[in-house]
């Protein structure tokens, strides 16, 4: 059965199988199963690019941002530490 | 096996009356604390809990309360029924003490008080109250104690005494308590007020026992709690099964990670710690029953909002903590700092579990909001400018901004306990506020963007000492504060700052007040868990949570970003970076057509590779 799992992502049964989609447009992402964040955009920026209250952020995080590669509507944000395993994945 | 939400025992009237009723008991019991207190905690913090019990110490009814505190009480009830029932003996008129946290309370300085409510000779409920005691004889004066590297540093730990026999109050254990503390005055006001609310609490329930009778009571309370756990179940089972995850850190030297993962199967709830560091020797430790509170808190302020709030709301819920962690230590393992640390962490990865799994469901996903993952603040102690030794607290707390909605912005200021009233702090403490006030650019970007929060300055005045002594709380390290919520943006961190050196008492003598910290001079330096004094030209700068944004920036109405540049709120230039408006130039007018290029473009720039 179709449902969200957050804003601008949704499960959707297309051929029998669940599929992670973008509600925007429609992009199949991965299987149900699978993280939709691997097969998603991920940009790694300076702190300050969230705001200048972010400054004291610098040289210890980066701010990740995850975009559906199709349509470009942000999926999430969050900071990450630089020196972290997240940081390296893209 | 679902429970049949119709009651069937109770007519319906007598059901909403009787029951709101006993909420409104419990809502008085809280008027009492407010009233009888004297510390800033109790009167103008609103930080106590005051709620109704069954004979057996099931939750039946919770006041104006904070969440954990009412199921961390029912803790407490039990305890003492275990402490006391073959020995010393539970007599109507007795009233008991408990502030242990490896039984029932979360850290010492949260004394709870618990009183048997009889009626015919016959024990037909409880009542509980907590406040938070202005000091407790730790280490660091107001019981926090950074330094506590156990248990036993951190002040009096009694794991239950009958302070009151039979309606007597057993003056040599009350004075034995409050004469362990730096300020017994006002610690015996804290407990008197505790005192106050449990004898409202048991001649409001015996009034309505002889109202109405034990039977008509008895079974109005049952059909509450299964009302309650009905409506709850039904709710959760109309959410798609799963599982999600989330991580909080507090750093401080050490990091520390609480981990959840939250399991949805039919309409039970499973939330479990695995994963969670090791406990510290840092009191950022919660206890097993102010964790499991913590996610008993969380389902109350989101699928049983609108529920009376008693034990049927605990009984869908499962909690698992390893022993040996933070979520869980083991004696001797230090808690002073837990609920501003540990315990904001726990509730913040609680509710993000429980805000994506909300998110799966068209009916619920209304209800998500960016969450908070706490923040830093302090307490104070010394002489005051009337010659007295106190301990207070900055409760700037509530100038916390809250997480934007999926339908509206946080609310700028509010989240959490009040804050206290300036005037009278100046007038009871040596201290001056340089201002308080909405922080500029703090809050989260989104579709809908955070509550800005707030932040305060403020510096020692009129001392007779010449300075006094500071205690730093709260979440450490830079990843506290509002969190962004799919996709939203975090809010900038709170943090505690201590000037030294600079030149603010020259500037007020002049009669100038400063408005930025830079134009103190001096050094900054940013507060770890410590003591620390505040004297002549040093200034504390307190910066709270701001909000965590909800969605795309990109999405959000270009009318409502020109209206926050107006307030101060977003800068022209995050304006254009961040939200991709752009406004006339020296003008507040939007520009529609660029804003729609520059949308494009940022848009574009989210497809290229980067790395």
């Amino acid at each position: 059965m179709n449902h969200p799992i957050r804003a601008n992502l949704e499960i959707a049964v297309i051929d029998g199988m669940e599929w992670i989609c973008c509600s925007k447009c429609h992009r199949k992402h991965c299987r149900v199963d699978e993280d939709w964040r691997q097969f998603c955009k991920i940009h790694f920026l300076p702190p300050t690019k969230a705001g200048a209250l972010m400054a004291d952020l610098n040289g210890k995080y980066l701010l990740r941002q995850i975009y559906c590669p199709s349509c470009a509507v942000l999926l999430d944000t969050d900071f990450v530490e630089e020196d972290s395993g997240d940081a390296g994945r893209a | 096996m679902p429970v049949n939400p119709i009651i069937s025992s109770v007519d319906p009237i007598t059901f909403e009356i009787l029951s709101h009723r006993l909420y409104q008991i419990a809502k008085e019991m809280g008027t009492a604390l407010e009233r009888v207190g004297g510390t800033v905690n109790t009167t103008q913090m609103h930080d106590y809990m005051a709620s109704l019990y069954l004979a057996n110490g099931d939750v039946l009814s919770a006041g104006d309360s904070m969440g954990w505190h009412v199921a961390c009480a029912g803790f407490a009830v039990k305890r003492i029924i275990e402490r006391f029932e073959d020995h010393g003996g539970i007599h109507p008129g007795d009233i008991f003490l408990l502030n242990d946290p490896y039984l029932a309370a979360i850290h010492q300085s949260d004394v709870y008080m618990i009183s048997p409510i009889h009626f015919r000779d016959r024990l037909v409920g409880w009542s509980a109250t907590f406040v938070h005691v202005m000091d407790i004889g730790a280490m660091s004066p107001g019981g926090n104690s950074p330094g506590a590297t156990e248990i036993c540093h951190e002040g009096i730990r009694i794991p239950g005494i009958k302070l009151v026999d039979r309606g007597e109050l057993r003056q040599d254990l009350f004075d034995a308590f409050i004469n362990m503390t730096r300020q017994p005055v006002m610690v015996g006001l804290d407990l008197k007020c505790e005192i106050a609310a449990n004898n409202v609490a048991k001649a409001r329930m015996q009034s309505l026992y002889n109202q109405f009778g034990p039977e008509l009571v008895t079974a109005v309370s049952q059909e509450m709690l299964h009302y309650s756990e009905a409506i709850l179940r039904k709710r959760i089972a109309e959410i798609p099964d799963g599982s999600w995850s989330d991580v909080g850190t507090i750093h401080a030297g050490d990091t520390w990670k609480v981990q959840v993962n939250l399991t949805k199967k039919d309409d039970r709830l499973l939330f479990d710690f695995t994963g969670s560091s090791p406990q510290a020797k840092k009191g950022i430790n919660l206890p097993y029953h102010a964790t499991f509170g913590a996610c008993y808190e969380a389902i109350l302020c989101t699928l049983a909002y609108d529920l009376p709030k008693n034990h049927g709301a605990l009984k869908p819920i499962e909690v698992i903590a390893p022993p040996g962690t933070v979520v869980n230590p083991t004696p001797p393992a230090p808690v002073s700092l837990n609920t501003t640390s540990g315990g904001a962490t726990v509730k913040f990865v609680a509710n993000s579990a429980l805000m994506q799994m909300l998110a799966t469901s068209e009916k619920w996903q209304g209800e998500v909001m960016a969450l908070n993952a706490g923040h830093r603040l302090a307490r104070h102690a010394g002489v005051n400018q009337h010659g007295k030794y106190y301990v207070s607290t900055l409760s700037e707390g509530a100038l916390d901004g809250t997480g934007a909605r999926s339908h509206k912005d946080g609310d700028d200021t509010g989240r959490g306990l009040s804050c206290h009233n300036i005037e009278w702090l100046e007038a009871n403490f040596p201290l001056l506020y340089l201002f308080r006030r909405n922080t500029k650019g703090g809050a989260g970007a989104g579709r809908y963007r955070g509550g800005t929060g707030g932040e305060s300055a403020l510096t020692v005045h009129d001392a007779p000492e010449g300075k006094i002594k500071g205690v730093a709380l709260g979440v450490a390290g830079l990843r506290n504060s509002g969190q962004g919520m799919f996709g939203g943006y975090p809010g900038a961190p709170s943090l505690l700052v201590l000037g030294e050196g600079t030149q603010v008492a020259e500037m007020i003598e002049k009669e100038k007040l400063p408005d930025q910290l830079d134009d103190l001079g001096g050094t900054a330096r940013q507060l770890p868990y410590c003591e620390f004094d505040i004297g002549k030209n040093e200034v504390l700068y307190m910066r709270m949570s701001s909000g965590g944004g909800y969605g795309d920036p990109l999405e959000r109405e270009p009318e409502r970003v020109l209206n926050d540049v107006g307030n101060g709120i977003v800068s022209i230039a995050e304006a254009r970076e961040i939200y991709g408006v752009v406004l006339a130039t020296n003008d507040l007018v939007l520009d529609l057509p660029a804003t729609e290029r520059e949308r494009a473009r940022l848009r574009q720039g989210r497809l290229q590779e980067t790395r």
